[in-house]
């Protein structure tokens, strides 16, 4: 009776092979730091580094690991006796399924808080491990799902809700600054978690005030490259203001159709556009666009100007929000940290809702910012512009405007 | 007048997938390949039309005979992959290797441009209005080269000599080769004829278009849905199919909302299956 | 003939015995792993069993489904739906959610099983149908429409909700999973059914002419599919706390499923777990090397892919029966055994069977792999030389012992 063993064995010895490999070089380094003082407090950044939304992470990488070197260049933490800041990235890869995997790695590599994020699904993810580990996580993400559980270690820079507030009132400004009577909006969602949410928050607003009649409403699945027919339903009712429900990326073929294929007697454009990308591609085309986020926040701040500079140097190219965001987060950990004299993940929340981020102590934006009660971002730094003859103005807030809004068409 | 609008649109829209699905038909019909790749041609075609006018201030009509020295390079070495390896292993191999391909393809172009969007915003010839709606004179270009390219397809398909083989090789290779045409040779051919489409294809799309490296795989399912409608190895059928299904997405996303948009052409095509099954085998 | 029966049982048993093994050592490293290791392990057994899902229909009838997606999607939805809304436990829609599953597949089976025309089409059908079932899931409002549904289970840590502490415990579920679907497939592989199958994948025809209901089992064999896929999905809605048409339908986790699938191989079910484990390890490695620059880390899978692709295109377990092959001696002739399924050997005479029944398999020499319709033909001009060839041939009949 032949009977070969070998390809039993090898089988088995295979499987064992392969996952103790995965085991062996997976994991961390052996080496606990157990010093009565301590000398470095790290800082994650977990973000996406590559694939879809890759080319963010950098910036906002940079923008954290700056605000590190300012810290650490005035002395570091004082109340851990000088501990320096360290931060260090983990890449999520675009993915929602790597957002526990490099959350569990952040923890592993005892990171005393984490920043970044800006994938809805991969940072709610991330909050379930964080939760578990006690240990703050500060995101760019704007799902109103984190604030709604309840986690005491979760903050936010802005909720969907928020964002929806701002386009909110923005789009009051320019019902009220070009003297529309009865403004009508011509609407077309983004049928992803962000669009889906945005757009049902702004109508939470609108059904609560009525200020705005909705005369066309259109929903495109988040794979849509033509958007023809959505740009010509868009505007089929004639409305006096076009909103958009959807990613940067939409806006940009929207505001092209607008400008040739689809002409529109529409009065403004909302949309999520940024104008750093927009205007570069588009040029002329992105004439009278509206855009709600910006390459310099206008403040005259001694904080501004030194992170600016420090950044250009560090990494050859201008700042941009997510740079400044992460940089504010950087330094409100840092603040949390000297505050709560300790680096456990707990007493680092509760000092996170203590601190406040003012001109003094190193704000960039124009009003002093605080995480509230449910770790929100209090004065969330949101300035509107238009682009207006190749030139990008600030129309909104009156504070800081700098040219008034200029209607869309003609 | 809206509905002329979404028609004239669709239209558009369904030609720029027609001169798509032309291409993978071909491939289909003849090499019996399903080159998953295929979209990620047209992608490169389109960056090829974006390097041409942002760093050589060239209009992108004017790559069209370089690029084509280009893709029938690009051909020839896939064609090379498919036929030495992949072929020998079955339809799986041909498969990983396209999977292999459109990865790679899509990679490179991640790396190059991000995932930020770009468009060729100063190409322009001019606008002409139809039912009062813009359409410039770059979209209406590449709907008539679809046409013309199709046409020229069909013709040369039809009655030429090297179009029969082609179409014998794609009914009954065996047959094929026993009346002396070289079968290996003529699915080489057939595979560099699509790539140089989908290249082509993508530089005249790129003036009226947003760029982004996921365009490919869009364009790859679009074509999928064509050809099985349309016929697998029928170039009538795969404009003819391209152009209906423009005309329903265009529709869909003017009247109805988002789930239909992507719904109702797979329903439609879901239910052509079900009635004609067999038309679909080749 | 009882000496075969023997072989093939006892090799049967080293298969169980070989999976009790994996099951072990699996178990041991998630115990001592550390979380993020876990938490990979986790991907990867999440990933297989997609993959074991695809590979079970691609091995066994050779169809290429790319729907196997809307299957762990179902899985996914099953659970949050029936906990948030009934407080039905996980453990419970575990069972239910592949009925459910089974009841989605039923229509795609229906129209994939009667279409013709290869693997490729169907590819084709399937994907246009995983396609139509993000727009379907959005539809339907309660179901949570694009956000999708976050589960309410509580934040603490209970079994009837399937929460746990720590990931530990949600990766040995998945490997019991996996471990489950492996067991099964290797039963089936030696089973009445298997067979019946492979008869239905080789020669299409002969299969019919012999008596098999090929429609049936075709569909079966879907439906089986299927319901594998489904609790992949249950389980891990429960680790994420979520589920939306994002998460289970979106691009990446096609594309996962069918990389993992086809870098396994079809022939043997260990390959897909295998293969997972590879390549979750390949791509962090990738995103380690290429320094996070957006696009190199795709570059660099893709490159390895497409190495892999052209290298070993049969994946693991392909290449692994290919080096097996090559290692024994190849003797001319050597143990041919002519196999005629039972109902064609009772109309046999004189010998003289009609040769689209026939399956020709051989011990030394791996049978190339042809097209249906050219079977006859090949085994035409076996049987010339065969004829002359008779003392080395062994016939052997599937359903009973040779008298």
């Amino acid at each position: 009776m032949k009977v070969n063993r070998r390809p039993f064995v090898l089988a088995v010895a295979g499987t064992l092979v392969l996952a103790l490999t995965v085991v062996g070089l997976t994991a961390p380094t052996v080496g606990a730091s157990t010093r009565a003082k301590v000398k470095t407090v790290k800082i994650c950044d977990v973000s996406d580094f590559s694939g879809v939304q890759g080319a963010g992470g950098p910036t906002e990488f940079n923008g954290g690991r700056i605000a590190a070197d300012i810290v650490n260049a005035s002395g570091g933490i004082k109340s851990l006796g000088g501990a320096k800041l360290v931060v260090q990235k983990f890449d999520t890869q675009s993915n929602p399924d790597m957002g526990p995997p490099e959350a569990n790695a952040a923890v592993a590599e005892k990171c005393t808080a984490i920043f970044g994020g800006t994938i809805s699904d991969t940072v709610i993810a991330e909050s379930s491990i964080t939760h578990r580990a006690g240990i703050p996580l500060i995101s760019l993400a704007t799902a109103d799902e984190l604030i709604k559980r309840g986690y005491s270690n979760v903050f936010l820079m802005n909720t969907t809700s928020g964002l929806a507030q701002n386009y909110y009132n923005m789009m009051k400004f320019v019902a009220s600054s070009l003297n529309i009577a009865h403004p009508t909006v011509g609407v077309s969602i983004n049928d992803s978690t962000f669009g889906v949410e945005f757009y049902a928050a702004w109508l939470a607003l609108n059904n609560a005030s009525h200020e705005f009649n909705v005369v066309s409403n259109v929903s495109y699945p988040p794979t849509t490259t033509d958007f023809s027919s959505i740009a010509l339903s868009m505007t089929s009712n004639k409305p006096n203001i076009l909103f958009n429900a959807g990613y940067p990326n939409d806006a940009v073929a929207l505001q092209r159709l607008f400008k040739t294929t689809i002409p529109t007697t529409a009065q403004a454009f909302l949309s999520t556009a940024v104008d750093s990308l927009t205007v570069s591609q588009l040029g002329p085309q992105a004439a009278g666009q509206i855009f709600g986020d910006k390459s310099a926040p206008p403040s005259n701040s001694v904080a501004l100007k030194k992170f600016n500079s420090l950044f250009q140097s560090k990494t050859g190219s201008a700042p941009s929000l997510s740079a400044w965001v992460s940089y504010s987060a950087v330094m409100t950990i840092a603040l949390a940290l000297q505050k709560a004299k300790s680096t456990k993940g707990a007493q680092i929340s509760k000092a996170l809702h203590q601190v406040t981020l003012t001109a003094a102590n190193g704000n960039v934006f124009p009003l002093s910012v605080h995480f509230a009660n449910n770790g929100v971002l209090t004065n969330q730094p949101w300035f509107w512009l238009q682009d207006q003859g190749g030139q990008v103005q600030y129309v909104y807030p009156t504070a800081i405007k700098q040219a008034p809004l200029q209607p869309y068409s003609g | 007048m809206y509905f002329g609008q979404l028609l004239v649109l669709g239209l558009l829209a369904g030609a720029v997938l027609s001169l798509v699905a032309v291409g993978f038909t071909l491939v289909l019909g003849v090499a019996k390949v399903a080159n998953f790749a295929h979209g990620a041609f047209v992608a490169v075609g389109m960056y090829i039309g974006y390097e041409a006018y942002v760093t050589w201030r060239l209009s992108p009509y004017l790559t069209l005979i370089p690029a084509l020295g280009f893709f029938v390079l690009a051909g020839l070495a896939t064609a090379e992959i498919f036929e030495r390896r992949a072929r020998k292993i079955g339809e799986v191999g041909e498969l990983l290797v396209g999977l292999a391909l459109l990865l790679l393809i899509n990679g490179l172009l991640e790396a190059l441009y991000t995932d930020n969007p770009r468009t060729l915003s100063g190409v322009s010839i001019g606008i002409v209005f139809v039912v009062g709606i813009g359409i410039p004179w770059t979209q209406l270009v590449a709907a008539i080269s679809t046409f013309a390219i199709a046409g020229a397809l069909y013709f040369t398909l039809r009655n030429s000599r090297w179009g029969r083989a082609l179409r014998a090789t794609a009914q009954d290779p065996m047959v094929a080769g026993l009346y002396g045409i070289r079968v290996p040779v003529a699915r080489r051919a057939a595979l560099v004829l699509s790539i140089v489409v989908a290249g082509l294809a993508g530089i005249l799309i790129a003036p009226f278009t947003v760029l982004t490296p996921e365009a490919g795989t869009t364009f790859l399912t679009s074509a999928f849905a064509v050809v099985v409608i349309g016929g697998v190895g029928s170039t009538a059928g795969a404009v003819t199919a391209g152009l209906v299904i423009g005309v329903i997405d265009s529709l869909t996303g003017g009247y109805l909302s988002s789930y239909w948009t992507t719904l109702a052409p797979l329903l439609i095509i879901l239910a052509y299956l079900m009635i004609r099954p067999k038309q679909v085998a080749f | 003939m009882t000496k075969l029966w023997r072989t093939q049982r006892l090799t049967q048993l080293r298969g169980f015995l070989g999976l009790f093994a994996v099951l072990a050592c699996g178990w041991l490293i998630i115990s001592v792993a550390n979380p993020w290791t876990v938490s990979l392990l986790i991907l990867a057994l999440y990933y297989s069993i997609g993959g074991l899902s695809f590979n079970f229909l691609f091995g066994s009838l050779g169809m290429f489904s790319l729907a196997q997606p809307v299957f762990i999607a179902v899985g996914g939805y099953t659970s949050v739906y029936l906990y948030n809304t009934y407080g039905v436990s996980p453990w419970i829609s575990l069972l239910i959610a592949p009925v459910l599953a089974v009841l989605v597949a039923l229509p795609i089976a229906l129209v994939a099983t009667r279409i013709g025309g290869g693997a490729v089409i169907t590819a084709l059908v399937t994907l246009i149908v995983a396609e139509a079932a993000t727009p379907i899931l959005i539809a339907i409002t309660p179901l949570g429409s694009a956000v999708g549904l976050f589960s309410n289970s509580p934040a603490h840590i209970t079994f009837s909700a399937m929460q746990f502490a720590s990931g530990a415990d949600f990766a040995r579920i998945f490997l019991m999973l996996n471990v489950l679907i492996i067991g099964f497939w290797m039963w089936w592989k030696r089973s009445r059914f298997g067979m019946f199958a492979t008869a239905i994948k080789d020669a299409p025809e002969a299969a019919e002419s012999a008596g098999i209901a090929t429609a049936r089992l075709r569909l079966g064999v879907f439906l089986i599919s299927a319901a594998i896929a489904a609790p992949a999905g249950v389980v891990y809605a429960q680790y994420f706390l979520l589920t939306s048409p994002d998460l289970f339908l979106g691009s990446l986790a096609l594309f996962q499923i069918l990389v993992v699938a086809l870098v396994g191989g079809a022939t043997r079910p260990w390959g897909t777990l295998a293969a997972a484990i590879l390549i979750t390890y390949v791509t962090q490695e990738a995103s380690n090397l290429s320094n996070s620059n957006p696009g190199a880390t795709q570059l660099t899978f893709a490159a390895i892919f497409l190495v892999m692709a052209l290298v070993a295109p049969r994946g693991l377990t392909g290449t692994w029966d290919l080096i097996k092959q090559r290692r024994s001696p190849v003797q001319s002739g050597g143990l041919l055994s002519i196999r005629i399924p039972a109902s064609a050997s009772s109309r046999m005479s004189d010998g003289v069977v009609d040769a689209g029944e026939v399956q020709i398999q051989s011990d030394t020499v791996q049978p190339k792999q042809v097209p249906a319709d050219e079977t006859r033909t090949e085994v035409r001009s076996l049987s010339q030389t065969t004829s002359s060839y008779i003392a080395p041939i062994v016939i052997q009949d599937q359903q009973e012992d040779c008298k």
